[in-house]
């Protein structure tokens, strides 16, 4: 028993001449029952106030004696433990004898150790014998585990999984789940008795699904049950499947369309780069396919043909029985090659604070970037796709959101200053009321909120050191199947924290050092959506300004622009004749904000221009003097467009490309302009025009990448310093009297 | 020249031992069972048995709780194949009459031998870390029964080296101080392996040092085994024999008079500090964190620094 100590431990352990300070530490009640009984005097190489108390509590009320304990030498920590443990050393015994009790922690000193050496070939095996002599005793309830766990709907590419949460002496705060992965993911408790992991398995394979649960205070993991696991198999393809562990260059063919002696079948290997349009790049027939009768698989080895990174490639085939074929069976997009994200090679991903990039695809494996681990396929994951600039990306389910993926990453030390990115495109909003953190690492969580059953936001949540979280203010509505940039700035010194969207400050919050986060990232996103250049970086770091910052390209019948600042350049126009009239005319501006002196903006100004007549649409740009929301009404049946630039002075050049009556207007950046290039792109005369005809390394801009007004169509877009332009309207895409492009330098 | 004290406290050398294949950072972790022969006088070394090490079983510690540590019995045994290469199968018997073919000198395979066994960690070609885990004599050297066949095996029964204390009649004592009878009854046993001490021996509050423990008058003692528990047991000391065969002599972990002694600002204290190890940990079980107490005000104001204790000047050192 002790109820009482004394330490001395240096001032500084860097220096000697600093003397030494002392602590105690008693238990007056203790004391009182028992007499002080003081442990004797000790100097410790650092203060531990911690340790020192606990020491104390531990043996103030100790009146208990443990049985023998064995170790042996291949017991994590027994050696050299083994070999310096002395009669009188101090001992700690923790014990459980079943999950259901309670753990007890006793203290005590050890009376006597017996050792037993016996030579083995190779080495020796060693066991000791200790002996303790307890002196303090603690009960602590522990978590108990789920039961009854089971996998109750076993498909194809997923399983559901049930069990039940027993009463607990201590309340868990969440659900950690993991499938054939080291990394837990954590849900929700109570979890509603079950999981659905309904995407992202492989197929014919056998998988092992674990359950645990988890106490958190403040953060921090306090108490874990013991894990619950079930395995499963999952059933047979039924499309073209790449098989475990496969690259994608052979993939497994389902036993219905292989054909048979009485039908015939064939095969396509199809090509995209879009994930939109696909070209058949090598096919065949049923005698291609390979059978194994052992394990009842057909396969077809495509490893002969040379695939190229930066494509999505997928396999289908079919039956032809009669000569009627069936349908198509289509396997999931996969990229084939292993190339480093082209991301890494721009500002800011190739920042040297970037500790987190995701995805890096490897074949069919999903990699995080900047140490190459793997990542796990989560269970709402839907495949690999590509964004809007031909990146990789990672896709959510159809049918179902929640986490697409995650993996280790070393951040959860980063409390300071950091950074994060991420690019998405919502198939929709999350579900009303429960905000989804669309990324989530080292404390930083990026959230979308529901807004409307087309609209959302976005916001920063932090959880900082004090305890618990905060959140930023939210942005202004997002538009659901648009691709944003989402970017969050978090400076610790400053407590100040930056949300943008396409490098617009969008929200903004106050938050100091976070807390020690959970060394893993996650990527979360609701059904049919996609996200990638999910970034983490230790620094915050800022996104660069490639382009004029453009605050909106909006159109409507009153494109509309609001939060106008003094001195924001505003061009707008229309891309209709009115009425007969030769030129289209000026909309009219009204709105709470107020510009200056507009200038006409007049085709064939210092560049070439082509076609037969730009008659079809007008254009003008105007300073802003007094600040707020300005609209520019032109009525309903013309394409009425207005942006808003800040950052520049005005407009230097403009390059016009009118298009009235041409079949295709055409226009080409034969070099980098040296100024930042805004354009509109008019096309129309086709319900569902989905491709402008653009190529080169500009940038859609703005959070309406097309405008529409009834047929009309158009987008806006932006050019940076260093990139260039090719547009051409295809003859279905062209409106007669309102298709066309324009393009304007800024100065 | 090379005394048995010195001996006992010397490292294996690093070509001695069996490799045990333990992970314990860099280099290579040894075994090593090795014999000295106290007949050998001022040559006496360590002659290396590990190649022939099978087994071995001790116990360190006491019987009752709290108690006085006891002889832990050592056994050893060693097997010889016909492969091991030394030539006579019976080179390890105890009535072999020259044992030069395996030591490079005749050593006497019987009790009265030194016996130790140890681990220790060669890198670089020298030993850097060394943990002993028990220096005996030998009781007996036993020949196999089982000597028909390709293994024949010798059992070593040791006694610990309080053993060197028994039986060792010791004179009379007048009253004095816990530490000059310490030293005066070792002297009288010829007790001549190492020895340690910790603890306040005299305390000074300005009116000159006296002990801190102050015996009476002793009578003849027929054990030095009994004289040291009738010397240290009043001052609230403990004794033991650590690996090494060193004779520890430090406070009972149970009190803190020493340990008061050297506290307290208003004395001046001979002696040398003996700390227990502690075990440190971070319990990531927050729920074991009770509600803290308040700390004592009057003693947690107090400072004391090492500078108010002034003795033999020993530092420290390590449970060997």
């Amino acid at each position: 028993m002790i109820n009482e100590w004394q330490i001395t431990y240096p001032v500084d352990v860097d220096d000697e001449e600093a003397g030494t300070d002392s602590r105690n530490y008693d238990d007056p009640v203790s004391a009182d029952m028992f007499d002080p009984m003081p442990l004797q005097a000790a100097n410790w190489l650092a203060r531990n106030d911690q340790v020192q108390d606990d020491t104390v509590d531990y043996r103030a009320y100790a009146d208990l004696v443990a049985p023998p304990m064995l170790t042996s030498i291949d017991a994590p920590g027994a050696f050299p433990a083994l070999a310096v443990l002395g009669q009188y050393d101090p001992v700690t015994v923790v014990n459980a004898t079943r999950e259901d009790r309670t753990q007890v922690t006793a203290d005590g000193i050890i009376r006597s150790i017996t050792h037993e050496i016996k030579a083995r070939i190779g080495g020796v095996s060693w066991k000791a014998w200790v002996q303790p002599d307890l002196r303090s005793s603690e009960q602590t309830p522990l978590l108990l585990p789920v039961n009854a766990l089971q996998a109750t709907d076993v498909r194809e590419d997923g399983a559901t999984f049930s069990w039940t949460e027993p009463t607990q002496a201590i309340a868990p705060t969440e659900t950690q789940v993991r499938m054939n992965s080291g990394v837990w993911l954590p849900i929700a408790y109570p979890s509603g008795g079950g999981f659905d992991w309904l995407s992202g398995l492989n197929p014919s394979t056998l998988h092992k699904f674990e359950v645990r649960l988890v106490r958190k205070v403040d953060e921090l993991t306090t108490h874990v049950s013991p894990v619950r696991e079930v395995s499963f198999t999952t059933l047979a393809p039924t499309v073209p499947t790449v098989p475990p562990g496969g690259d994608g260059t052979v993939v497994i063919i389902p036993g219905d369309v292989a054909g048979d002696e009485e039908c015939e079948a064939e095969w396509e290997l199809r090509r995209s780069d879009d994930g939109i349009i696909w070209t058949t790049v090598a096919s065949g027939d049923k005698d291609d396919f390979t059978y194994d009768p052992e394990t009842d698989i057909w396969q077809l080895d495509n490893t002969g043909y040379e695939f190229e990174d930066g494509y999505l490639y997928r396999h289908r085939a079919r039956e032809i029985c009669g000569g009627v074929p069936g349908d198509w069976k289509y396997q999931e997009p996969d990229p084939i090659g292993c190339a480093d994200p082209a991301q890494l090679g721009e500002a800011p991903y190739d920042d040297e604070s970037l500790v987190v990039f995701v995805p890096k695809i490897c074949n069919t494996q999903i990699l995080e970037a900047v140490t190459g681990a793997p990542a796990t396929k989560g269970p709402a994951f839907g495949g690999i796709g590509l964004d809007a600039a031909g990146n990789y990306a990672l896709k959510s389910a159809a049918g179902a959101g929640g986490i697409v993926a995650y993996g280790p990453a070393g951040t959860d030390e980063l409390t300071g200053d950091a950074s994060q990115a991420i690019t998405i495109n919502l198939g929709e909003p999350p579900a009303d009321g429960v905000p989804m953190g669309v990324w989530q690492s080292a404390g930083l969580h990026i959230e979308a909120l529901y807004e409307s059953s087309t609209e959302y936001r976005v916001r920063a949540k932090i959880f900082i050191a004090s305890g618990g979280s905060i959140t930023t203010t939210a942005s202004d509505p997002l538009d659901v199947d648009t691709e944003y940039e989402i970017f969050v700035s978090h400076d610790v010194e400053n407590t100040s924290v930056s949300v943008k969207v396409d490098d617009v400050e969008v929200a903004t919050g106050t938050a100091g050092a976070r807390v020690n986060a959970l060394p893993v990232w996650i990527m979360s996103l609701p059904p049919g959506s996609y996200a990638t250049s999910a970034a983490v970086w230790s620094s915050a770091v800022d996104l660069p300004t490639a382009s004029p910052t453009v605050d909106g390209i909006v159109s409507s019948a009153n494109a509309e622009l609001t939060g106008l600042e003094v001195g924001d350049i505003v061009i707008y126009g229309r891309n209709y004749r009115a009425n007969g009239a030769s030129t289209p005319g000026q909309p009219g501006a009204s709105g709470t904000g107020a510009i200056g002196t507009v200038t006409t903006i007049t085709a064939n100004s210092g560049y070439d221009t082509s076609g037969t007549s730009r008659g079809a649409f007008s254009c003008y740009w105007a300073t802003v003097t007094t600040p707020g929301d300005i609209s520019f009404a032109f009525g309903t049946d013309r394409l009425t467009y207005a942006i808003a630039l800040r950052g520049t002075s005005g407009i230097a050049q403009t390059k016009v490309f009118a298009a009235n009556g041409n079949a295709s207007p055409s226009a080409t950046l034969d070099s980098a302009p040296s100024n930042p290039v805004v354009g509109i792109v008019f096309a129309g005369g086709v319900a569902d025009v989905t491709t402008p005809g653009l190529s080169g390394d500009y940038d859609y801009a703005g959070s309406v990448p097309w405008l529409y007004v009834g047929s009309r169509r158009g987008v806006g877009l932006t050019i940076g310093t260093g990139q260039t332009l090719s547009a051409t309207l295809t003859s279905d895409q062209v409106l007669a009297g309102g298709s066309g492009i324009v393009l304007l330098e800024t100065s | 020249m090379t005394t048995l004290a010195e001996l006992c406290l010397q490292a294996p050398d690093p070509t001695h031992g069996r490799s045990i294949q333990v992970a314990y950072g860099v280099g290579d972790v040894r075994l090593a069972f090795e014999i000295a022969d106290i007949s050998a006088g001022a040559g006496i070394v360590w002659h290396d048995l590990s190649q022939l090490f099978e087994r071995a079983r001790w116990r360190v510690g006491a019987e009752e709780p709290y108690g006085k540590a006891v002889d832990g019995n050592p056994v050893v045994v060693l097997r010889r194949r016909f492969t091991d290469g030394i030539a006579d199968f019976d080179a390890l018997a105890p009535w072999y009459e020259d044992t030069s073919a395996v030591f490079g000198t005749h050593v006497r395979l019987r009790g009265g031998l030194i016996a130790r066994l140890g681990v220790f960690r060669v890198a670089g070609g020298v030993t850097d870390k060394w943990f002993p885990l028990f220096t005996s004599r030998v009781k007996r050297w036993g020949d196999g029964a089982r000597a028909m066949g390709n293994n024949r095996y010798h059992q070593i029964t040791c006694m610990g080296m309080q053993s060197r204390l028994a039986r060792k009649p010791l004179p009379s004592r007048l009253p004095e101080g816990w530490r000059p009878r310490l030293d005066a009854d070792m002297t009288s046993a010829a007790y001549n392996l190492p020895i340690e001490v910790y603890g306040a021996e005299t305390q000074d509050d300005g009116g000159g040092a006296v002990p801190t423990v102050k015996l009476a008058a002793r009578p003849a003692v027929t054990s030095a085994i009994e004289a040291l528990n009738s010397t240290l047991a009043p001052a609230g000391l403990v004794w033991r024999i650590t690996p090494t065969g060193t004779l520890l002599v430090e406070p009972a972990p149970w009190t803190t008079f020493h340990d008061d002694k050297f506290a307290d600002a208003g004395l001046t204290v001979t002696g040398s500090v003996r700390m227990n190890p502690l075990l440190a940990s971070s319990p990531a079980d927050a729920s074991r964190s009770r509600g803290r107490r308040p700390t004592n005000p009057a003693r947690s104001a107090s400072t004391t620094t090492r500078s108010t204790v002034t003795g033999s000047g020993s530092t420290p050192t390590p449970r060997t």
